[in-house]
Parts: structure tokens; C-alpha cells; sequence
């Protein structure tokens, strides 16, 4: 099976206001996704959808062949996530961040403390294992949290403005970092604001008040719409959109 | 200093204040509510005392006395047994406060004017309603001495025949448990109570808080992480904090400020255990309704109040009117004091203490059990 993500009419409301609004598409395996779009498009809403932790009002959408409402916990165990406030437990040390999500994911004792190891090299944090998270720096935090949501080695990664906050060296170095995930197989689902970042991604979606206003790879994108750079095509969808009102 | 700045921080307090409904209810809600069951429980002035009564003599004159004591409304006989013993159990398990035992004797005694001896037993526990009881019914005594005197002068005029002499009755009061009324003995047992709940509460919705605050709390449910987990991971490190706590606690009151303690510390353990786990378990529902750290405190504040007044910590139960009392059985602190006043004071133990142990337990796993369901619609 290659399609890590499948989504069909995907919608959902908070109250009368539609945040996601019929979207559809799949996911190959082993690729970066961009999910690109202004403030308050629906991109988080979208990604809570699909962790399983926000029940959509209508539509479905399997993630690695589990069905998001009715198989949870499979999508859970399958699944990493890292937000954008890098979420760690600032009065534990690295080490016991990693032990924490290690247990809470069923790692046995061997597997934890050989994933740990894989995990602090992973994230250049050697040196820092009893460091408090809360000390470290913003970089390091990203990379921790990074650490802390692939522990369980998930098939799919979420992440949510991963590089919003960092300096450009532990921004690249990231990247570096996740380019090589999909050497390995994994699924990478990412949220930017960073056009550049967007450029990087192997295929892209673009969201528009709820509504999926493109979709497909950068290239392919820029080529459709005649425009330069993302920027540019970003821009000219919005207006297009605004046209038709 | 400008009008137009001074204004402006003025306003945008209004409506900061006004948009916070938590802080609203705090600033006119909580004080109107203090007033009106603080103004209700606050007496210190005890009547109606429910009494048990062992009547052995079942004469006319014993029933004019039971009948003479509850005229004056301090009084109420509530139960009629036949033995000593049942009247000191009825005591012990707090349903009544005061005995009365009438010798077999009564009425031959005052027929012959002689002194008819009436045992008078009270609970000591509460030292102020101890110290009422004891003057009134010395008082109350020595009032019917005299009216049975009254009467048989008025007979023995009458028909110029009869034994002279002072027949009287002779009240034998005696205070169970605590009769030096130390007041040490009363408050201690109480503020542990008040000191735990108050604590756990908050130290467990902190701790929950801090995560949600955080974002902890929404990366663990990206997780398979299921919500009976959660809960019981976050019940059982406070269960051992609050034992430990509890502990500590005692020690402090019983050998810093020598709190009477002789009852039986496996029943207390017991019971403490419960009572922690509603302290937690209520933590948990705090920090399900609270979204900060800081609203926790508020709630807490809102629980702790009215529990100094509703629990019998300090105004004595029996003289609050009903509904007062029954908001009072609503808190899980109250039968705590209640259960640990009996077990430090009056040294009784499981069997008497079975009922209100079975409340305390019922109402920690409700709570604990709402808490969980509260937390489970998050998930
Ligand atoms: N729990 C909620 N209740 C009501 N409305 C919400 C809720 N969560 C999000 N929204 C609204 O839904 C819309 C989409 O929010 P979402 O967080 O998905 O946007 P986003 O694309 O992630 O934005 P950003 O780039 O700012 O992170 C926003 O208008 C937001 O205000
Ligand atoms: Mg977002």
C-alpha cells in the first residue's frame, strides 16, 4: 500500500463556522507534504482531524489503511506529532522526556534505551541528556521534540510550524534531519509559513479558508498557473478565489 | 496625569472583569452565598440536643422528668433504650449527645425524701456544647428538685400526714471522652481535614493544569494514551503525596499540640485513604472545569469557604438548621472530622463509624468517577 494518507470530503465545523470544508486527497509513502496556507485556513484543524483526536462532522480519511473514526488507536500508534510549542515536560530532563514518551508508546526497556541512544545522536543532544528540557535552547527544544515524536519510529510524522521561532543553522540542520526521515520510509505532513521551506516539499497543498485551493508538486504548480514562485502562485490563487467571491 | 489614559485603564478593567465569569461569580456570587449559610450556621448557641434515654424506673415521676427536660428545648429525646450501655453507644456513634439513665429506684427515692440518683451522661467532644449541657442540666435539676418539693408541701399540708426531709434529684452529669475540654482535641482533628482537602485539591489540579497550559496535555492524546490511564496516574502518586501528607500532619497535632489520640489507626487509615481520594479525585475535577492554573485557585477558594462553615469545623452541626446541615453532608469534609474526631477523641472505632465511612467512600469514587467521564469528553 502507498497511499500513506487518504482523505475523501473531509469537513469540519466548529458551531456555524466551517473551518475545513469538503477537502479530498491521498498521500504517497516516503515524501514530504507541504500543507501551506494563510492564518486560519483549517491547517491545525486539519492535522487534529487526522491524529485522531478531533472527530470530523463529516467525511472520513484513513491513515496507513485505519480508518480515523473507527480505528484510533491504530492511527495513534502510528502516528508522531510535534507543535509548534514543542510540547516537552520543561522540569524533566532529556533523558527522562524520551523515557516518558518511550513507555507511553509500550517500548520495551531494551527498545527504549536503544531508541533513546538513536534519538540524542539523531538530535545532536549529546552531552545534554540531564540537561532540564526547559534550559535548553530553541533549537535544541525543536530537535528534543522531534526526538520525543519519533521514539516509536511512526510511519507518519505531523508537524505543525516545526521551524517557526528557530534561527537559520538549526533550521537547516531540521531539515537535513527529516530529508533523511524519508529516506527511511517515513511520511512527513508539515505545516509552514517559510516559502522556501514550501519549495522543499515533494508535493504541496494549498488551503484557502477551509477550501483545498491546489494541489500537487511545486513544480507542477508554478507551471499551471504560469508564476515564478510560490509567492507569486499563492497570490494569484487568492485573488482568483476572491473574484468569485 | 491624563483623564483620557486613566480612563482608558479603567475601562478596559471593567471589561476584562466583565468577560471573566469565574471572577464575577467570585466577586458578587461567593459573598452573598457566605453570608446567607455562614449567617445560618454560625451559632454557637446549642438547644435541641438530641438525647437518649435509659428509663428504669418507668414511673410517672421519671416521665415528668424526661417530660420536664424537653420543655425546655435544650433537650430532645430522641431515643429510649433499656440499658447504660446502649445509651454510651448511642453516644459513641454520634446519635445522640447526651444520656439520660433513671435509677429503678427514682420514684420510691423522691416518695420517701430521699435524693433519687440520675445518671447524665455527655459527649465531651465539643467542648462548648459539652459546657452548655453541663450547666443546663445541673440547672434543669435542681429547678425540678424544687417544684417536686413545692408540690409534696403543698400535699402534705393538705392531708397534715407524710415524710418530711428534701426528697431531690440527685443529676450525676458526667462527661465522655475529653473531659478536660480541651479545645485542641475539637480543632485539630478537623483542621487536618480542611488542611488536606484543601491542598490535594490544588496541588492535583495544578499538576493537571500545568500540562494542559503547557501543551503536554494535547501531545498525549496524540498518543494511544487512554483516559482510565491518565487518571489513575495522576490518582495514585497523590494518593501516597496526601498519605504521607496526612501523616505528617497528624504526628505535628498530636505530639506538638497533644490532640487526644486513641482510637484505631487501621480504620483511620482506612478512612483516610477515601478521603484522600476524593481530595484528588476532586483535584481532577477542578482542573477539568478551570483553564488555568489560577481559576484553579479561584474554584478552590469557592470549596474551601464554604467548607470552614458547612463542616462542623468550627460551628457545631447539631445547631444548624436542616438545610444548612444537608449542604454540609454534601462535602465529603464533613463526615472526615466527623470520623476522625470520633476515632482521635472518643477512641471508637469501625463498627460504629461503618456508615459514615461507607458515605465518605461513596462520595470520593462518585467524584473521582465524574472527574474521569469529565476527562474522557477531552479525549
Ligand atoms: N476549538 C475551536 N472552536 C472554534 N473555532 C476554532 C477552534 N479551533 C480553531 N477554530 C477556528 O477555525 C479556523 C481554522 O483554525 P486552524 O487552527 O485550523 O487554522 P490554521 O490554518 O492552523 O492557522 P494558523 O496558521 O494560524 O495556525 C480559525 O478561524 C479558528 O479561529
Ligand atoms: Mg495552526
Amino acid at each position: 500500500m502507498t497511499e500513506v494518507i487518504k482523505v475523501e470530503n473531509l469537513t469540519l465545523r466548529y458551531g456555524n463556522y466551517t473551518a475545513v470544508n469538503n477537502i479530498s486527497f491521498t498521500v504517497p509513502k516516503g515524501i514530504i507534504f507541504g500543507y501551506l496556507g494563510p492564518n486560519g485556513s483549517g491547517k491545525t484543524s486539519t492535522i487534529r482531524m487526522l491524529c485522531g483526536i478531533r472527530p470530523p462532522t463529516s467525511g472520513s480519511a484513513y491513515i496507513l489503511g485505519y480508518n480515523i473514526a473507527t480505528h484510533k488507536q491504530m492511527v495513534k500508534q502510528n502516528i508522531g506529532y510535534m507543535s509548534q510549542k514543542f510540547s516537552l515536560y520543561e522540569d524533566l530532563t532529556v533523558n527522562e522526556n524520551l523515557s516518558f514518551f518511550a513507555r507511553i508508546y509500550s517500548l520495551s526497556p531494551k527498545e527504549e534505551n536503544c531508541r533513546k541512544q538513536e534519538m540524542i545522536k539523531f538530535g545532536q543532544l549529546e552531552g545534554r541528556e540531564k540537561v532540564l528540557a526547559g534550559n535548553l535552547s530553541g533549537g535544541l527544544k525543536q530537535r528534543l521534540a522531534l526526538g520525543c515524536a519519533l521514539i516509536h519510529r511512526p510511519k507518519l510524522l505531523y508537524l505543525d510550524e516545526p521551524t517557526a521561532g528557530v534561527d537559520p543553522l538549526s533550521r537547516k540542520v531540521f531539515w537535513d534531519i527529516i530529508k533523511h526521515l524519508t529516506t527511511q520510509g517515513v511520511t512527513i505532513f508539515l505545516t509552514t509559513h517559510y516559502m522556501d521551506e514550501a519549495d522543499g516539499c515533494d508535493l504541496l497543498a494549498f488551503m484557502y479558508r477551509g477550501n483545498m485551493e491546489a494541489f500537487g508538486p511545486p513544480a507542477e504548480l508554478k507551471q499551471q498557473k504560469d508564476a515564478g514562485s510560490l509567492e507569486a502562485l499563492f497570490i494569484k490563487l487568492v485573488e482568483e478565489r476572491e473574484r468569485k467571491g | 496625569m491624563s483623564l483620557r489614559r486613566l480612563n482608558a485603564i479603567a475601562i478596559k478593567e471593567f471589561i476584562e472583569f466583565g468577560r471573566d465569569r469565574l471572577s464575577v461569580a467570585l466577586a458578587f456570587g461567593l459573598p452573598v452565598f457566605l453570608l446567607v449559610i455562614i449567617g445560618y450556621a454560625a451559632t454557637f448557641d446549642v438547644d435541641h440536643l438530641r438525647m437518649a434515654v435509659c428509663d428504669m424506673s418507668c414511673t410517672d415521676e421519671s416521665r415528668q422528668l424526661i417530660a420536664f427536660f424537653e420543655q425546655s428545648e435544650y433537650f430532645i429525646p430522641v431515643y429510649y433504650t433499656g440499658s447504660y450501655a446502649e445509651v454510651v453507644h448511642l453516644i459513641d456513634c454520634g446519635k445522640a449527645r447526651v444520656g439520660m439513665i433513671i435509677e429503678p429506684g427514682y420514684s420510691e427515692n423522691l416518695h420517701s425524701g430521699k435524693s433519687a440518683q440520675v445518671h447524665f451522661l455527655i459527649d465531651g467532644q465539643d467542648p462548648v456544647i459539652a459546657k452548655t449541657a453541663l450547666s443546663t442540666c445541673q440547672v434543669l435539676a435542681i429547678a425540678r428538685s424544687v417544684q417536686i418539693n413545692y408540690d409534696r408541701l403543698g400535699k402534705t399540708i393538705s392531708s397534715g400526714i407524710g415524710p418530711f426531709g428534701a426528697a431531690y434529684v440527685d443529676l450525676r452529669p458526667q462527661l465522655l471522652y475529653n473531659p478536660e475540654g480541651k479545645s485542641s482535641n475539637l480543632f485539630i482533628p478537623g483542621l487536618i481535614g480542611l488542611i488536606l482537602q484543601n491542598i490535594l485539591t490544588m496541588l492535583t489540579s495544578f499538576a493537571m493544569l500545568r500540562e494542559t497550559e503547557r501543551g503536554n496535555f494535547e501531545q498525549l492524546l496524540i498518543t494511544p494514551v487512554k483516559p482510565l490511564e491518565m487518571v489513575l496516574g495522576k490518582l495514585i502518586p497523590y494518593l501516597f503525596i496526601g498519605m504521607g501528607e496526612y501523616l505528617l500532619v497528624l504526628l505535628v497535632g498530636v505530639y506538638w499540640f497533644e490532640a487526644k489520640m486513641v482510637g484505631d489507626m487501621v480504620t483511620m487509615f482506612v478512612m483516610c485513604f477515601f478521603f484522600i481520594l476524593g481530595s484528588v479525585g476532586l483535584g481532577l475535577l477542578v482542573s477539568t472545569i478551570a483553564k488555568t492554573q489560577l481559576q484553579a485557585i479561584e474554584i478552590v477558594v469557592c470549596i474551601l469557604l464554604p467548607s470552614l462553615v458547612l463542616s462542623g469545623f468550627v460551628f457545631p452541626r447539631d445547631a444548624q438548621p436542616g438545610w444548612i446541615s444537608f449542604m454540609g453532608s454534601a462535602l465529603p469534609v464533613t463526615y472526615f472530622i466527623e470520623i476522625n474526631r470520633g476515632i482521635m477523641v472518643k477512641g471508637i472505632g469501625y463498627a460504629e463509624l461503618v456508615r459514615e465511612i461507607a458515605i465518605l467512600a461513596a462520595q470520593s469514587l462518585v467524584i473521582v468517577l465524574l472527574a474521569t467521564l469529565r476527562l474522557r469528553k477531552q479525549f
